[in-house]
């Protein structure tokens, strides 16, 4: 049989076990400290990346999978299957896409290779990846899934609540969300990605504050067809935001969860707590 | 030294030089008046804006070109009042010079007839100008004085003022049977006895002879009983909700229109009529809770156009939930700019940092005149402007700016300088003004205010008794600790205030405060609210050790 397979990247944060039952296959960002350079999720375990944030003494850099490894990759799985489509993170944040492109250019197989910019980050990119996944169960065609990732990307939203702006500033990833930097009060920024890039979306003082500010604007956003709940280092925050959440999903559809991997978290920082939806139509 | 007046009325010079000697008399009086505030908070001093006020009221009056006419004079003086206007009594004692100049537009001399009629008009106009009139303040005073001065109407100006006096005196001593808060604190109304002074002062002037400017005595204030009751919120908030229903704009058209006529008539259905223009054109801006009944009239009149309603009560605006405001529509949102009064240099850098326009700082404890209010506004630009007051007193003078802007001015009224800091940070300038107006608006339920300070005198209010000196603790303004070392007084404050996990405490020291105080003072809290998070601020302001939000 030959159906279209469907790659994503570790940006886009979707459980282990979505990627297993969806058979999506995610190709690792690295994440460097100092001269030690690590395949997100494959070499550096979440934990093990917090942990060694938050106790140093490098700070790490990311750099999206090269176009050797993205080209190696296509090449393995292209023979036999009916095309490739390949969701990623946007590029006006990461150079993903740029690989992607060029190796697919490059790669010597036979099927065509669909490259999708979501324009969108973390779980937001992988909800728009598992779409993809989904049509190409259903048996579409490269056009068919590349399209049904597209339509995702197109209402997928990503709200964080951070505990600081430090790592995005320190990663050069702040973007439009530099207003939020400053000032003598201790602030969680909210963000929001737009246009593929970051956007300040409010400020709050107390986290629990900021907890209820990123569940009003859920609220205000929604209602979605999909929505997930993802964390850097706040298991239990995430959980207890899910079940207050849950409405805001479809009847009988669970709210994801999931966590903020290497890649992203090495630029939100630990204590991000963070929903992705994607926005019901109409 | 002069004799006494000519009884058949008074030319402008003698207006100005009458008030002027009433404004003398009322600065020997601030502290006797000040004295008298039912609160014991360094800013709430209500014989202080008075008088700022009146200083307003006779530097305006004498710049006036027309010196000599009586109507021209009082013009300038009710200009100098509405722009001098400070905290509640100022901005109901501008009403009374309001009065007096509608009474003598286009009329050189100042009868006893007319300075009746005055006070008829102020009382109408005081009353319209406070949301929720309350008996037993300077509102009720102006009543009195006007009864008193229409039964002398047919006499002297000098015989309509001593009855306005004398009534005046009596109707303030009663004060306390009229207002259970004056009855606790065993006081009679402030405001009231502020205007006693003015109708004295103007009084000792017509009766010619050496003005003597001393001191005053207070009436003994009538009623008291040994109740312990509370000082409730009720008193302090009488005049906080000035500006409600519609603000309501037209143009008439006719013939031999009649401006006064057409005012007068407003005045019966409407607040804060502004009627000008020409016989044939007029312009009318009204404030009333229903339009219905003032364009119906001004439809029998002549020809109405150019229409606009505006809803006032920003209260009923919803939280917008369209969300393409903030995904698509990039930058197509109107600008708007945030302004806000700040007291102490380290509160203002905050208002700065995030977002607003312009920051008026106030020095000490005092309060801004409408004025200053108006001149902040001017400096933010055109666009509109949301105005934050940060202070209970500040909101009357600034509902009276907004009431002047033609609704350019919205007003958050926040009462204090955290409600302030929490309203500011909602502000988001991509999106429009009333999301903007709701979201700020939304903040100020979601966060408590202490203060400590020291008591300004001795007072028993919210059912404590306290003594001039000791450091008092306020909970949203309600007075619920007191002590006699701040930390400690801190410490009980925030046991009132119901801490839980997650909280978070921030403690903007002030100048009665040092930085190694309010370190240690910020330990202490730490150690007892341990679940909380506490974040210590240099605020800067005078009066307060300490202004703590908790949220």
């Amino acid at each position: 049989m030959s159906s279209v397979k469907v790659v994503t990247d570790s940006g886009s944060d979707l459980p282990p076990e979505q990627v297993e039952s969806l058979g999506i296959t995610v190709i690792p960002a690295y994440i460097t400290f100092g001269t030690e350079s690590l395949k997100d999720g494959v070499e550096l375990t979440a934990d093990q990346f917090y942990d060694r944030l938050r106790n140093g003494p490098d700070f790490p850099k990311t750099s999206q999978a090269p176009v050797g490894d993205f080209k190696r990759l296509y090449e393995e799985i292209g023979p036999g299957s009916a095309g490739i489509v390949s969701v990623h993170i946007s590029s006006k944040v990461s150079g993903t896409v740029n690989s992607a492109t060029q190796a697919a250019s490059e790669a010597e197989v036979d099927c065509p290779i669909r490259v999708v910019d979501t324009l969108q980050v973390s779980l937001a990119c992988g909800l728009a990846a598992r779409e993809a996944a989904r049509a190409a169960m259903d048996g579409g065609g490269v056009e068919t899934v590349a399209r049904a990732a597209e339509k995702a990307a197109e209402r997928a939203e990503l709200l964080v609540l951070l505990d600081t702006l430090e790592y995005l500033e320190k990663g050069g990833r702040i973007g439009k969300a530099q207003a939020l930097l400053g000032g003598l009060l201790r602030i969680r920024p909210m963000i929001f990605i737009k246009d593929g890039e970051v956007h300040s979306l409010a400020k709050a003082r107390s986290r629990k504050a900021g907890i209820e500010r990123l569940m009003a604007f859920a609220r205000e956003f929604g209602p979605a067809d999909e929505i997930g709940v993802l964390h850097s280092t706040t298991p239990q925050e995430s959980e207890e935001l899910a079940a207050r959440l849950h409405d805001l999903a479809p009847a009988g559809k669970e709210p994801l969860l999931s966590r903020v991997g290497s890649s992203v978290g090495a630029h939100s920082g630990p204590g991000a707590l963070a929903v992705a939806m994607l926005r019901s139509v109409g | 030294m002069s004799d006494r007046i000519d009884p058949a009325g008074l030319d402008g010079k003698e207006l100005l030089a009458m008030l002027s000697l009433a404004v003398r008399l009322f600065e020997s009086n601030i502290e006797t008046i000040d004295a008298l505030n039912v609160f014991p908070v360094p800013d709430g001093d209500t014989g202080t804006n008075m008088f700022m006020t009146l200083r307003d009221v006779v530097e305006e009056a004498e710049k006036t070109e027309q010196a000599d006419s009586a109507g021209e004079v009082a013009a300038a003086m009710a200009q100098g009042a509405l722009m001098g206007a400070r905290g509640n009594s100022g901005v109901i004692l501008s009403q009374v010079f309001r009065g007096l100049s509608l009474e003598m537009e286009g009329r050189p001399v100042l009868d006893a007839n007319h300075l009746a009629h005055a006070l008829s008009r102020a009382r109408a106009l005081a009353y319209r100008a406070v949301g929720k009139p309350v008996e037993g303040t300077l509102l009720t005073v102006i009543g009195a004085a006007a009864d008193a001065a229409a039964t002398a109407a047919a006499g002297s100006v000098l015989d309509v003022v001593e009855a306005a006096c004398e009534a005046a005196g009596k109707s303030v001593a009663l004060t306390p049977t009229k207002l259970k808060t004056l009855r606790d604190a065993g006081v009679v109304d402030a405001g009231g006895q502020g205007l006693l002074v003015i109708l004295e002062g103007m009084r000792r002037y017509l009766a010619g002879g050496e003005p003597d400017i001393g001191k005053i005595a207070v009436p003994d204030p009538v009623g008291l009983d040994e109740s312990d009751g509370a000082v409730s919120q009720e008193f302090l908030d009488t005049a906080d909700d000035e500006l409600y229903g519609y603000c309501i704009q037209f143009m008439l058209g006719g013939a031999e229109l009649d401006a006064d006529a057409v005012r007068d008539r407003m005045l019966r259905m409407a607040r804060s009529p502004v009627v000008v223009g020409t016989e044939t054109m007029l312009n009318v801006h009204v404030h009333a809770d229903d339009a219905g009944p003032v364009l119906e009239f001004a439809g029998s009149v002549g020809a109405v156009s150019g229409v606009t309603v505006t809803d006032m009560d920003e209260q009923r605006r919803r939280f917008s939930s369209d969300r393409r405001a903030l995904t698509e529509d990039d930058g197509a949102a109107d600008p708007v700019a945030v302004v806000a009064v700040a007291w102490g240099d380290g509160n203002e850098k905050i208002f700065r940092d995030y977002g607003a326009v312009q920051v008026l700082r106030m020095d000490g404890v005092s309060n801004p005149s409408v004025g200053q209010l108006s001149t902040l506004i001017d400096s933010a630009g055109s666009e509109p402007v949301i105005l934050l007051p940060n202070n209970p007193n500040v909101v009357p003078a600034a509902n009276q700016v907004a009431a002047l802007s033609e609704g350019r001015v919205r007003i958050v009224p926040t009462k204090t300088m955290p409600q302030g800091v929490a309203a500011i940070l909602a502000f988001d300038d991509d999106r429009d003004l009333d999301w903007n107006l709701a979201a700020m608006e939304r903040e100020l339920s979601s966060i408590k205010t202490g203060e400590v300070c020291l008591a300004e005198r001795a007072a028993r209010v919210d059912g404590m008794s306290v003594s001039k000196g000791e450091v008092i603790g306020l909970l949203d303004r309600k007075l619920v600790a007191a002590g006699d070392e701040p930390p400690d007084v801190l410490l009980s404050l925030l046991s009132a205030a119901d801490i839980s996990g997650g909280d978070l405490i921030t403690i903007y020291w002030g100048t009665p405060a040092s930085a190694d105080d309010a370190a240690d003072a910020r330990d202490a809290v730490r150690r007892r609210f341990a679940d909380a998070e506490v974040e210590l601020v240099r605020g800067g302001q005078h009066g307060y050790h300490y202004v703590i939000s908790i949220e």
